[in-house]
This record gives C-alpha cells, sequence and structure tokens, in this order.
C-alpha cells in the first residue's frame, strides 16, 4: 500500500506541464464552447416543452460520448504511455525497490483519475453554459433548479462505462512504445463505434458502450455499465499483470 | 569480504542470439569494477539481468549474496543505477526528476539537495532537464543512481558523450566514491583507457562470454612477456631465433619483437644471439599495454569463432 502510494504521487509529479492534462482540462472547454455556439445561432429551442437543461444534457451527450471522449481516451492514454517510452522511464523506474504492480497500478490509476475528472468538469462548464445563456436569454428555459444531479449522473455513467476502453488503452499504451499504435487503435475503435448498427454489435462493442448508457432500450444501459465496469477491472488487472512482470528490453 | 555481485552460468539468448553465455562474475566489495567490452558484446544485456529488469534464461545474478529475482526490493535498495543514457523526464526540472526517484525509494527530502551538491548540479536543478547538455543529463543520471547513498553503483556506459572535462569530473566522482562511502563501483564501458583511469578490478566480455576476470595488473601479468631486440644483421638473427621456435617479428630496421611462452626470455635470447655471433645492440622488456592485451583477448576469441 505504501509503495502505491508513493508510486501514485510520483505519477502525479510526471504529469506536470503534460499535454495530457492539458486535453484533460481543455478538451470540455472545447465541447462547451461548442454548445455556447450553437445556443448564440438559435432563437428558441429546437424541442417545444422542453427546459434549456434538457436540451443541453441531449445535445452534449451523444457528440461527448460517442466521439470526443473515446477519442480523448485514446490520446491521453498514449500521451501518458510516451511519458516512460520517450524518456527511457521503465528502465529507472523499475530498477528501484519499488513493487512493480505498485507503479504500473498507480499510471493506471492515474489513467482512470484524469478520465473521471475531465467528465466531472464537463459537468461543471456545462451548468455554467446553462446559467450564463439563462442570463443572456432568459426564454431558452435555463431557470429553475439547475439538474447538476442529471449531469452529474450521465458524467459518472459515461466514465464507468468506459472503463473497458480505458483499461484497454491503457494497457496497448504502455506495452508498446508507438505511439501511433495505441492512437490508430483508439482512434478506429471510435470510428467504428460511431458506424449505426443494430443487434449484439450495438450492445456489446466496448466503443458503445458509453453512448449505451443513455439508449432508452431496456436493459442495454444496465448491460453497458455492466460491461464497461466488469471489463475495466478485469483488464485492468491483467494489463498491470502484463506490464510489472514483462522484460525491460 | 562477501562480493558485491555473483553470477552463476547467466545466460540470456533471444531467439538464436546468445547475448550472455554462461556468465560467472564475481565483483568484491568496496572496488570499482570496469565491465568492459566491445559494442554488441552483451554488457548492458548482463547489466540489465543484474538490476532485475530482464530474465535470465539460465543462471542466476547474486547481488550482496541474495538472488535479484526472488530478493529485488531488499536488493534494489541498496543499488544506484543508470542503465544506457540517462533517463530522465524532459518534461520536469532536474530537482522534479529526483524528486520522483526520492518518493518511490521513500527517502528524506535533503537527500535530493545532498546529491545535486555532490554531482554539481546545484544551480541548474531548476531547469527543465530538456534544456540540458548531454553532459549535465549524465550528471543528473548519476545524481539519481546516487540517491539513497547506494551501496552499490551500477552504471552503464557513464561517461557517454562527455567533452573531456566532463569525463575527468565523473572519473574522480567514481574513483574516489569507494574510499568516501565504501560503495562498489560496478561499471560498463567499451573505452578501456576510460577502465584503466577509474577500476582496480575488470571483466572483460566479448560475444557474451567472459574472457578475463582480475585485476588490472593481474590482466597485464597474464599476457605472455614480450623483448625488443636491436641487433646487427636481422634477417641471420630471425632464422636463428625461428629455428629455436621462439615466436619473433620483424618490426623496423634492425629491431625484432620475441614474444616468450611463459616467463622470462631475456637471458636466453641474448645468450644465444651473442654465441651464435650477432651484434646485439639494445634489449629491453617490453610491457604490453591494456589495449593490446584488450585487443588480443578480443580479437583472438572473434578469430577462434570465426575458425569454428
Amino acid at each position: 500500500m505504501r509503495d502505491f502510494l508513493n508510486a501514485f504521487l510520483a505519477e502525479r509529479m510526471k504529469l506536470k506541464r503534460t499535454l495530457a492534462l492539458w486535453l484533460v482540462l481543455l478538451t470540455p472547454l472545447l465541447v462547451a464552447g461548442i454548445q455556447l455556439m450553437i445556443l448564440a445561432n438559435m432563437d428558441k429551442l429546437p424541442w417545444e416543452g422542453v427546459s434549456g437543461w434538457v436540451w443541453l444534457q441531449r445535445s452534449v451527450g451523444p457528440i461527448w460520448s460517442l466521439f470526443v471522449f473515446p477519442m480523448l481516451i485514446a490520446v491521453v492514454t498514449a500521451l501518458h504511455g510516451a511519458v516512460e517510452h520517450t524518456s527511457g522511464g521503465w528502465r529507472r523506474i523499475f530498477a528501484l525497490p519499488t513493487s512493480r504492480p505498485a507503479i504500473c497500478l498507480a499510471k493506471l490509476g492515474w489513467a482512470h483519475v484524469l478520465l473521471l475528472l475531465t467528465n466531472l468538469w464537463l459537468v461543471l462548464l456545462l451548468v455554467g453554459v446553462g446559467l450564463l445563456w439563462h442570463q443572456l436569454k432568459p426564454s431558452f428555459g435555463f431557470a429553475g433548479i439547475i439538474p447538476s444531479g442529471s449531469f452529474l449522473l450521465m458524467a459518472v455513467k459515461f466514465y464507468l462505462a468506459a472503463g473497458f476502453v480505458i483499461s484497454f488503452q491503457y494497457w496497448l499504451a504502455n506495452r508498446s512504445a508507438s505511439f501511433a499504435l495505441a492512437l490508430g487503435i483508439g482512434i478506429g475503435g471510435t470510428f467504428v463505434g460511431m458506424v449505426q448498427a443494430t443487434g449484439w454489435y450495438q450492445k456489446l462493442f466496448p466503443w458503445k458502450y458509453m453512448i449505451n448508457t443513455q439508449a432508452a432500450i431496456e436493459g442495454v444501459p444496465e448491460l453497458a455499465l455492466a460491461l464497461g465496469i466488469s471489463g475495466g477491472i478485469v483488464l485492468g488487472a491483467l494489463s498491470v499483470w502484463d506490464l510489472a512482470r514483462r522484460d525491460i528490453t | 569480504m562477501s562480493p558485491a555481485i555473483t553470477t552463476n552460468q547467466l545466460t540470456r539468448t533471444f531467439g538464436e542470439v546468445r547475448a550472455v553465455d554462461k556468465l560467472d562474475l564475481r565483483v568484491p566489495e568496496g572496488c570499482v569494477y570496469g565491465f568492459l567490452g566491445p559494442n554488441g558484446s552483451g554488457k548492458t544485456t548482463t547489466v540489465r539481468m543484474l538490476l532485475g529488469l530482464l530474465r535470465p534464461t539460465e543462471g542466476r545474478a547474486c547481488l550482496f549474496d541474495r538472488d535479484i529475482r526472488s530478493h529485488r526490493a531488499d536488493v534494489l535498495g541498496r543499488v544506484g543505477s543508470m542503465v544506457e543514457s540517462p533517463s530522465l523526464y524532459g518534461h520536469l526540472t532536474g530537482r522534479e526528476n529526483l524528486e520522483i526517484n526520492r518518493r518511490l525509494r521513500q527517502l528524506p527530502r535533503p537527500t535530493i539537495d545532498r546529491v545535486l551538491d555532490l554531482t554539481d548540479m546545484t544551480k541548474d536543478a531548476h531547469r527543465p532537464t530538456k534544456q540540458y547538455s548531454l553532459g549535465m543529463k549524465q550528471r543528473l543520471g548519476l545524481a539519481l543512481a546516487l540517491l539513497g547513498e547506494p551501496d552499490l553503483l551500477i552504471l552503464d556506459e557513464p561517461t557517454n558523450g562527455l567533452d573531456p572535462a566532463g569525463i575527468r569530473e565523473i572519473r574522480e566522482l567514481l574513483r574516489n566514491l569507494p574510499v568516501r562511502t565504501g560503495a562498489t563501483v560496478f561499471l560498463s564501458s567499451h573505452l578501456l583507457g576510460e577502465v584503466q583511469q577509474i577500476a582496480d578490478h575488470v571483466g572483460i566480455i566479448h560475444n557474451g562470454r567472459l574472457l578475463f576476470e582480475g585485476s588490472l595488473r593481474e590482466l597485464q601479468q597474464a599476457h605472455q612477456p614480450q623483448v625488443e631486440i636491436e641487433v646487427g644483421d636481422v634477417d641471420r638473427a630471425l632464422a636463428i631465433l625461428q629455428e629455436a621456435d621462439w615466436s619473433v617479428a620483424k618490426t623496423n630496421g634492425h629491431f625484432l619483437i620475441v614474444t616468450a611462452e611463459q616467463g622470462d626470455c631475456a637471458p636466453q635470447v641474448s645468450r644465444m644471439l651473442v654465441e651464435r655471433g650477432i651484434d646485439l645492440y639494445q634489449l629491453r622488456r617490453v610491457e604490453p599495454s591494456l589495449e593490446a592485451v584488450f585487443l588480443g583477448l578480443t580479437g583472438s576469441a572473434g578469430n577462434e569463432e570465426r575458425a569454428a
């Protein structure tokens, strides 16, 4: 446990001034900015009888869960892994007395922390967008109680359903020194996930789990969450085991 | 005194290639041990196995009499290392790089200032390491290895890419380390001249095999002694000595080099030539340079393999 905590703190330091950290902060800002631009181009909400908050959630959810977030997972994990690969860091940290699994678990932990934080940051920004728009155009229905619980639940579900993809991308990014491999597979998975399909593929393809948490079909959100969480835990454990025992050539 | 490093039949293969082949090393505690070999001879693979970065195909490596694989944490807690080039996080400052290792090693904060001072890096510690020169990176790499006052330093080509002044600084630092701290220094290098100035023990590896291990003096003594002579009639002297089964080579002018199979051949050579009426102007024993010994060992090992 002590090794893990020390490794976790050391990993935090490694993230300083990294592009991965900037992307985690800037990507939700970009998405929130796009929402502001969309609102600025509308005279009124396109749906009758729907509050601005519901519109905002429905507008952001698909873009974020199907495209932006999966891409962000691929990029952030690849950049995070590249910190060790480009510096020859593996041979440095694995020659220290710290437990190897603790080091790998701390890295996986930070990949998850970063990607959870980006979702929570998005929620904060969306609330900010709604509040700002209520000041500018009160007719858009951003009045009343802020449904922050609903936004938060959506974001947490996106993160939990992404568990499988996060652990998988973490494994790839840290196993292979090739930045292109991890990124390529992440981009490929994202684009295949964007293809409209039905049946088992719709339910089981890991890059679809995030959007499936918002599906109106019975059992699909629950399945997406179950597969995302359990897959994330199993793949996470496998990746830590594999990365900790490999030879550093 | 127990050895700091012992390896027993240590072997590592990569596919068909035997990078390290049945290596039996014994590094005495408190010495500076030069692990010499040409590029590609298996030095870095050995270093990686000593640090537990690479699993041996056969055999085992022990540090302080404990197997690195089964006592990894205990053993590595006493070891500082630098494998190939220094592994630095370029986006972090020198101090932040040290802070990462300090945390992972669970050491007190003041240890950072001590190693920065020791490697003369204090004034540049606040700069990102991507701005460092090669020499500064090498010095910070050494500072990382020295963190926690290790009992054993394992350094792979520590003077690579340094300018002469930098090499001298590192050399002084390493040479004094056993005296100041009692630490053992194991450094691999392909530069004999470098090792000769720092090390008191050497191991010579070639094509994964250990060709020699011992003190520098033993290395020199292990080589066949030679006698250089200046004679009046070189061709006749050459014929006489060859007839007597000496190994003789003509150098230039009136000089010949006679190599003894064993022992000192100077008295016999001089007596033989004088008795046969050869004018002998000069005779002197030639101490073979370490370079000649090194090249002789690695060269002959290579030739034997080619012949096989």
